[in-house]
């Protein structure tokens, strides 16, 4: 009996999983480009582009300081740049609650 | 192109061009009551600052850019001082097309115009703020 329920349960499970990763392949339609990206490759892909944004950021200031860029070309920069790391780590916080809730799951 | 970050662009655009015309206004305040440096030549020539709407092809916004810097063509203020080194033969010396109140009354809404902008790129701001911090609600 006990081999009836587990099989029955995994065959719900593995019913749920092909959904799951249905929806999976249908989400990321909504980019192709990116259709095959996992997760790594999407934080990398953010991460990157933190980092060349806080350095465009750090180059118009030095400018501004030099008088070569405006206020408002480096505040633009500065705050480009905050934007991109706040997106980021909201993500991230977002990403490792989930894992742990994972982890935390009662077996 | 994401309509809040397009709006940041916008803003930014009109703080530049709010700033250039707060530029003219500060040379032709400098500039009031220059002369000619020999007698009975043009003196300084009031500036004009226009404006018009720029339309970026890739992302279809439109920002404000200066159009031209133009001179106004507004008659000369004339003094009679002989004594003046940039006086003519009747003593007449000619001053800049400046009107001081209208320079006054330009630069307050050049200054209007800035802070308006300012206010548009702090909402832009905060509203995209106020969407991230959605992903950080408390579960």
């Amino acid at each position: 009996m006990i081999n009836a329920v587990s099989s029955i349960d995994s065959a719900g499970l593995a019913a749920e999983m092909r959904k799951a990763s249905a929806v999976d392949q249908t989400a990321p339609a909504v980019d192709p480009t990116q259709a095959s990206a996992s997760f790594a490759d999407f934080m990398t892909n953010m991460g990157t582009s933190f980092v060349d944004n806080l350095k465009a950021a750090e180059t118009t200031s030095m400018n501004g300081v030099l008088g070569k860029a405006s206020v408002r070309e480096v505040v633009e920069s500065v705050m480009t740049a905050d934007q991109t790391l706040q997106t980021a780590m909201a993500f991230r916080d977002k990403i490792v609650s989930a894992y742990l809730e994972v982890v935390k799951m009662p077996i | 192109m994401d309509p809040l970050s397009a709006s940041l662009k916008i803003s930014s655009s009109g703080l530049s061009a709010q700033s250039a015309r707060l530029r003219v206004v500060s040379e032709n305040l400098a500039n009031a009551r220059s002369t000619a440096d020999t007698p009975g030549a043009d003196p300084y020539q009031r500036k004009t600052i226009s404006f018009s709407d720029e339309v970026d092809r890739a992302s279809g916004v439109a920002s404000v850019e200066i159009k031209r810097i133009g001179l106004d063509k507004a008659a000369f203020q004339t003094e009679y001082d002989p004594g003046n080194p940039a006086a003519d033969e009747k003593g007449i010396v000619k001053y800049p097309n400046v009107n001081v109140l209208v320079e006054m009354a330009d630069m307050r809404e050049a200054n209007r115009s800035y802070e308006a902008n300012l206010q548009s790129i702090r909402q832009a701001r905060d509203l995209i703020s106020s969407t991230i911090d959605l992903l950080r609600s408390p579960t």
